[in-house]
């Protein structure tokens, strides 16, 4: 399957053929993406997962190499399909190095979650970046000047930490591969593998939207236009979360299986986690403007996806999966509907809203069942995600109960914020007489109803959840061994 | 700025650097069990001696002056940058490449004014203009052999555009940048993927048999580093161009 | 040797995050990530770095004999795409500064915490 690469090499070349085509791009687009996201789906049915693509054909430890396990094509998946959804929503002309922008971006989420070599893996990280940068800017007004420029200058300093990382890694176990580093890892000494994590881990939290480093966030979902916060929303987030599972807890383990509780980093994480929900979630509380409210609740939610994999518990974890997955189709529901909702209101005050809920009911009760789903009601996807992190940090010490504190009231305060403005929906009010195309009611309620069979049925993802989880649980075997067979 | 000098600012920032550097120092005595971050590591223990020895896919071959080897540059840090890891340099190729185009698509497009070049870089402007593309020519053809390479003859071969666009010169219209700067950047890729339908796997080196210390060595390097030093100068040109709308 | 160039890429470094926390001025928040960035490309070649040692160049049959006296080739590499990283980031983070004086009419990143329409 050596072919997989042609994921990131055919974006890459349509965003150069991009500066010529003008407005065949849509369609350009169109095609590239589903190009991906057929391509991940014969990578999945093809059954030959497990396997490893060494670029270049220089073998692992060497050269630079592609991995394909059950999380990455999973991660895969998700990517592509978020990058097709936020596709759906671009309906109006676009300037080409729009779809430049859109291409690399493309290519380097794909790329982050294929590659197998740490450097491989802070260049896509910095191809993000730019690309983000440069989406986030493309209105080129005064708020997303500010916010684009904000994030450059953040996520720099915080990549300067990783190149120090991965230098330190160079220097010390001699390897950039992400298997040959997992499997040298325990050679290292302890207090020298802290400052390495420390300094890598920086690089990761701007992504997965964590406090020191989520000063962008809102600014940079307020600033630019719905498809690039579905973007930001649906590869940047994935693909940061996949670094996350991958690097924290598969590649710098020590012991090969998890973050133990003992260290001192995922005490750290925790703190930092603690500290991401409670300022999301009062920020959200006192916000009216509706994107704002969403970034400041995606935050939240990556919050507690960076609790969950860091109490050191496979249940927990498989809690943490199922609050990327409810996240990640409610965070779609939601921003389209808020996308409509103030194309019709004309402001993005959700206060402006009033009775819309009553002309297009579909959106609305769209909206409020994604709503429900992450405050963790029962019987909703993110209700699996909470009872099972939630559950199993009340069998573990002090910091985990004061976790289990923090997530119960952040529930509460997700149901006061979200139910008011599902309230807002539905109440009397008086509208423009604005045409809204029936056609964009149709994916959030099919997005809706994915949310309420997962609610209904949990067993229908729950096999791939613990398939990943067993990869994650057998390193050794799943992932290093792939790559780097015994002789 | 009014609160530049802000005495907190400067206490909080001079905290959090101290808290900083107490941890490294920290780390740095540590007297711990396993590789600490100040032990003396020597190349050969790393990945590094592989691509010393060139022996990544045999483990026991060597290799003579004016032999042949796996890879060919006799330049081991090209050998590295464009060969064992040339994944990582298409996509910095591609890093400046987004870089310049969210540099042309942010900066406002205003008037500016062009200064009458003197007499003397008039006249001078030709002869340097060779020099440099000279002098950028024989750096990346050979950056097998010597220090050098696509990325440094990239920026000399823009300087000499930089010098016809200071004496006012139209030596290239942008639209032709652009032409270079795509068809080079597609070629790279393409030269993946025909190598992939070759050989197998993507980015493999499929000229063998040539000598080390040959100027004409190292397979695809030459090539590669001809197409980078042409996408790099006709994007660092596009810098140039921006401020010098008429 | 190897102990100079890492304490003054460290210092390098910490003047450079000195900077990016207490300056207002856009400008010389770009200035001061290009010392951080510097000081990297310092830190990343004096890992690489042995006593006396020589470029890993080949140029005769003697510099095959002498390999193992060469200085690693892979932090080289890797500051070769971080000076291309710095310059891009650099060029992006200008041309957005140049853009922000037009549209805030100030380079001071307080600037866009003002709400809109309030005079700065």
């Amino acid at each position: 399957m050596n072919s997989i690469v042609f994921l990131v090499v055919i974006p890459i070349i349509a965003a150069f053929l991009s500066l010529f085509l003008g407005k065949v791009n849509k369609l350009i687009a169109y095609i590239v993406t589903i190009f991906n996201l057929s391509f991940s789906i014969v990578v999945l049915v093809s059954g030959k997962i497990p396997f490893n693509v060494a670029i270049g054909g220089w073998r692992a430890p060497y050269g630079i190499n592609f991995v394909v396990s059950d999380i990455t094509i999973f991660f895969l998946l998700l990517i592509n399909v978020a990058a097709v959804l936020s596709l759906t929503t671009i309906k109006e002309h676009m300037e080409y190095q729009f779809y430049a922008f859109y291409f690399i971006l493309l290519a380097a989420t794909n790329g982050m979650v294929l590659t197998g070599d740490i450097f491989n893996f802070y260049l896509f990280t910095e191809l993000t970046t730019f690309a983000i940068g440069g989406l986030v800017a493309y209105k080129r007004d005064r708020l997303a000047t500010g916010a684009s420029l904000k994030y450059l200058i953040l996520s720099s300093t915080a990549s300067t930490f990783s190149l120090a990382a991965i230098g330190l890694i160079y220097k010390t176990l001699g390897t950039l591969n992400f298997a040959d580093i997992a499997s040298k890892i325990s050679n290292l000494n302890k207090a020298s593998l802290s400052l390495i994590l420390i300094l890598f881990i920086s690089s990761m939290l701007v992504e997965l939207k964590i406090f020191p480093f989520n000063i962008w966030v809102v600014k940079a979902y307020d600033a630019s236009i719905p498809a690039v916060n579905l973007f930001l929303h649906g590869m940047v987030s994935t693909a940061g979360v996949y670094g996350a599972i991958r690097i924290l807890l598969m590649v710098f383990s020590k012991n090969s299986i998890m973050l133990s509780q003992s260290s001192n980093i995922a005490n750290i994480l925790i703190l930092l986690a603690f500290i991401t929900v409670i300022i999301s979630e009062i920020g959200a509380l006192t916000e009216k403007n509706l994107i704002k409210v969403l970034a400041f609740s995606s935050m939240a939610q990556l919050g507690i996806f960076l609790f969950g994999i860091s109490l050191g518990n496979y249940e927990a974890l498989k809690g943490a999966f199922y609050i990327v997955i409810s996240n990640y189709f409610a965070k779609f529901v939601m921003f389209i509907v808020a996308k409509n909702y103030s194309v019709i209101a004309g402001s993005r005050n959700y206060e402006d809203m009033k009775g819309l809920g009553r002309k297009y009911p579909g959106l609305a009760i769209a909206f409020t069942i994604s709503a429900l789903s992450l405050m963790g009601m029962p019987f909703f996807a993110g209700f699996w995600g909470k009872l099972s992190i939630v559950g199993n940090a009340l069998l573990m010490d002090k910091i985990a109960i004061i976790g289990v504190i923090i997530i119960l009231i952040s529930s509460v305060i997700e149901g006061v914020y979200y139910l008011r403005i599902s309230h807002t929906f539905f109440s009397d009010g008086n509208i423009q007489d604005t045409k809204l195309s029936r056609i964009n009611c149709v994916l959030p309620i099919i997005l809706a109803a994915v949310i309420l069979i997962i609610g209904i049925y949990p067993n229908s993802i729950e096999n791939i959840i613990w398939t990943m989880i067993n990869e994650i649980q057998n390193t050794p075997e799943k992932y290093i061994q792939v790559i780097l067979p015994l002789k | 700025m009014k609160d530049e000098t802000s005495v907190l600012v400067n206490i909080i920032a001079f905290l959090i650097l101290f808290v900083i550097g107490i941890y490294i120092y920290s780390v740095a005595i540590d007297t711990g069990a396993g590789i600490k971050i100040t032990d003396n590591i020597t190349p050969t223990m790393r990945v590094a001696d592989k691509y010393l020895n060139k022996n990544v896919l045999d483990d026991n071959s060597t290799y003579q002056w004016g032999g042949t080897a796996e890879d060919t540059a006799a330049n081991i840090v090209t050998s590295v940058v464009v060969d064992y890891r040339l994944f990582d340099t298409t996509l910095e190729v591609i890093v400046l490449f987004i870089t310049i185009l969210g540099f042309g698509f942010v900066i406002p497009k205003d008037k500016r004014k062009i200064i009458k070049p003197t007499t003397i870089l008039n006249r001078w402007a030709p002869i340097l203009m060779l020099l440099m593309l000279m002098i950028g020519g024989y750096t990346f053809i050979n950056g097998h052999l010597s220090p050098g390479g696509g990325f440094p003859a990239g920026a000399i071969i823009s300087t000499a555009i930089l010098t016809g666009v200071l004496t006012g010169r139209r030596t290239i219209s942008q639209k032709s940048l652009k032409i270079i700067e795509a068809i080079t950047g597609i070629s790279i890729f393409s030269i993946g993927i025909i190598s992939y339908f070759l050989t197998g796997s993507f980015f493999q080196n499929f000229i063998l048999n040539d000598k080390i210390g040959d100027l004409f060595s190292g397979g695809l390097i030459p090539i590669f580093y001809g197409l980078i030093a042409f996408k790099v100068a006709a994007e660092l040109s596009n810098i140039y161009f921006e401020f010098y709308e008429e | 040797m190897t102990q100079v160039f890492i304490l003054s890429s460290l210092s390098l470094m910490f003047i450079g995050l000195y900077g990016v926390l207490t300056r207002k001025n856009l400008l010389k928040i770009i200035i001061a990530l290009n010392i951080i960035e510097t000081g990297i490309n310092l830190l990343l070649v004096s890992f690489g770095y042995i006593d006396h040692g020589i470029t890993p160049i080949l140029t005769s049959q003697e510099s095959i004999l002498n390999l193992n006296k060469m200085v690693d080739p892979v932090p080289q590499a890797i500051v070769l795409t971080s000076i291309v990283i710095g310059l891009g980031t650099t060029a992006f983070a200008l041309a957005l500064a140049i853009r922000y004086k037009i549209t805030h009419n100030s380079i001071s990143i307080n600037a866009s915490e003002e709400e809109e329409g309030r005079g700065i």
